[in-house]
């Protein structure tokens, strides 16, 4: 028989600090949080960070090559672009603009996503089934075509598109939550504070949401991803983000015209969204393996 | 049987609805005037504009109007674009099977690439083998798709001359339009070369589809590895493995087939990943599909385009998620109703 007296280990680990343990566990996932942290640093500190001014136009520096190559210039660290203007600065306010409102559209997607999952999950019947099934058939419309629409009503900009993308992200909120509200609902913990007399609202804030929270995180990193690629991608596409706001995607698009002549503005901004995508990749899924290693032990 | 087939008819058509009015509101959300969103015809006087506004029961409520906008829909009516002035159904006609045929190709190379490897992943679990294609699959999806398509446009085509820049085929063949998809239509042309068309069109498809089909690739890996080792993990294999039947039985009698059964909704969830890569990297290589059409629809504010393309789209990828949906529910009863797996 097992030895062991609960009450007499020296440590107890909260559930988050055992999902913490077993992510610093994985090498991999921990070099992309830091990467992302970096990205993070960059996106809150871009002032500091960037030698120049990111829409200053030098005419004495036109389309100089990153500071690796003979030609290059150290104080132009990854060249400049068509119009003189320093490709590094660019990229680091990219990040800001890119990163940031990629992370304000997904929290402003979770709360709203959540809302109306946890009351679509703790309805029932017919209405409820039918407002499931339709916004299940709902979310399967393409982000894309959702932004060309509220472009066309609205007009390109950050802002529009930013508005866009969390219409798109919402759907898939509601449907984890319900499922997850759906599933909670069923358990013997529910039920032993409802015949306690707890209301929906107390059964939601005290035993449900503490339960959510990981799966909101696995959740959000997931939405995060597909932001950052949407929003850079309709940036690209000049749907979103307009030229001089430096926004990684539009960032890439200016750089389109002098592609042949000049290949690091196309090839530095893509590598950045490229990066920044697969840290957080890395992030989220190191999260959900964690996640799974400490529920199944 | 019945029971789920009714379900899902009312919700396809309860679908389309929402749709459908939501196509008909963007009518009035759109900047400029409602009767030209609706007919794509701007009237030259006042006589022409009462007669117009007269045949789209304008004078009469909103909800007459509906249902005569969705009685023109359902006749083929769709109005005129802004730009061209042709017949959108026509435009929509060409447009829309170009964006099929790319994104079927690349669900193709996806399906069959991408879930053997993903068996074999999942069956060598956590091994070196599995964490390298693992690795390889979380790198290759976080490929923004424009900037991959881009890269390979700069390194095949300007580089290194292998492939075409943008197009279908090449303009010396005159290929008339018969099922829209070019690969078919070289092989069914008249007095070309058809050997030489259809090398053409193939050698003009590889690189936009490879684009698309690496990202789809990577993520059929994904689900189908973790969906093995899911499975791997349920107790029938233990009692598999304990009546000592071996690694290939318990595969192709256990695995294979439960495996497989999760992968279903989450493909339906990757069919709009699916599609909206083809829009974006039609733009790119002047590909001329719906994506490629809608982009420049908005670029020129061509309002009755976009509030039919998006009808044509939205319904394009609706079906096919509630046909996969319905399917799945047909083979697998077990399963309940809201439940999907995990990437």
């Amino acid at each position: 028989m097992a030895q062991f007296s609960l009450y007499e280990e020296e440590y107890h680990p909260s559930p988050l600090q055992r999902t913490w343990h077993e992510f610093r566990g994985s090498h991999v996932a921990f070099v992309g949080l830091i990467v992302l942290g970096i990205f993070l640093f960059f996106s809150l500190f871009a002032p500091l960070v960037a030698p120049h001014d990111p829409i200053a136009q030098n005419i004495d520096a036109l389309l100089i090559p990153p500071s690796w190559e003979v030609n290059g210039s150290i104080s132009y660290l990854f060249g400049t672009d068509a119009l003189g203007r320093d490709v590094f600065s660019r990229i680091i306010y990219g990040c800001r603009v890119t990163l940031g409102s990629s992370i304000i559209l997904v929290l402003l997607a979770m709360l709203v996503g959540v809302t109306i999952g946890t009351i679509a999950g703790m309805m029932r019947g017919v209405r409820s089934s039918v407002i499931n099934h339709l916004l299940d058939a709902l979310m399967a419309i393409p982000t894309l075509l959702i932004a060309i629409i509220i472009v066309a009503i609205l007009g390109t900009g950050l802002v529009n598109s930013m508005w866009a993308i969390t219409l798109a992200l919402i759907p898939q909120f509601i449907h984890h939550t319900r499922s997850f509200v759906r599933a909670e609902m069923k358990k013997e913990y529910i039920l032993a504070s409802r015949l306690d007399g707890a209301s929906n609202r107390q059964i939601f804030f005290n035993s449900i949401l503490p339960n959510m929270i990981e799966m909101l995180v696995v959740q959000g990193t997931l939405a995060l991803s597909i932001a950052v690629i949407d929003i850079s991608a309709l940036g690209f596409l000049n749907l979103g983000a307009q030229p001089p706001l430096p926004e990684l995607g539009a960032i890439l698009a200016d750089g389109l015209d002098v592609a042949y002549l000049a290949p690091w503005n196309v090839a530095l901004p893509g590598l950045t969204i490229f990066l920044m995508v697969l840290a957080i990749n890395i992030v989220g899924d190191g999260l959900r393996s964690a996640l799974r290693k400490r529920l199944s032990h | 049987m019945i029971t789920i087939l009714t379900r899902y008819l009312t919700l396809f058509v309860l679908t389309l609805l929402v749709l459908a009015a939501l196509s008909f509101s963007l009518a009035y959300l759109f900047p400029g005037d409602v009767l030209t969103n609706l007919s794509g015809i701007t009237p030259q006087n006042e006589i022409q504009r009462e007669a117009l506004a007269r045949q789209y029961k304008l004078d009469q409520g909103y909800f007459f109007q509906f249902i005569h906008y969705i009685g023109q829909l359902l006749s083929g009516n769709w109005g005129y674009s802004f730009i061209s002035g042709l017949p959108l159904r026509d435009e929509i006609g060409i447009a829309m099977p170009a964006t099929i045929e790319l994104s079927t190709y690349a669900m193709l190379i996806a399906i069959v690439i991408g879930i053997p490897v993903g068996y074999y992943a999942g069956m060598k679990g956590y091994t070196t083998a599995d964490h390298t294609i693992n690795s390889i699959s979380l790198f290759s999806y976080s490929f923004p798709v424009y900037w991959l398509a881009l890269v390979f446009i700069l390194v095949f085509s300007l580089e290194l001359g292998i492939a075409p820049l943008s197009g279908r085929i090449s303009l010396l063949f005159d290929i008339p339009n018969v099922t829209g998809f070019i690969l078919i239509d070289t092989l069914l042309a008249d007095g070309i070369d058809r050997g030489l068309a259809f090398r053409d069109a193939l050698h003009h498809m590889v690189l936009p589809t490879l684009a698309i089909a690496i990202i789809t690739t990577a993520a059929m890996i994904r689900l189908t590895r973790r969906s093995v080792i899911d499975v791997l993990s349920r107790p029938y294999i233990t009692a598999a493995r304990s009546r000592g039947l071996s690694r290939w039985q318990i595969f192709s009698r256990h695995i294979l087939r439960n495996a497989l059964l999760p992968i279903l909704p989450l493909m339906a969830i990757q069919i709009t990943t699916l599609i909206t890569n083809a829009m974006i990297v039609e733009t790119l290589f002047s590909w001329p599909g719906i994506g490629n059409w809608l982009i420049q629809a908005i670029y020129q504010r061509d309002y009755p385009a976009l509030r039919i393309g998006m009808l044509a789209v939205s319904t394009l990828v609706i079906t096919l998620t509630i046909l996969i949906d319905l399917f799945n529910r047909l083979i697998d009863p077990s399963r309940e109703k809201y439940e999907r797996g995990t990437v």
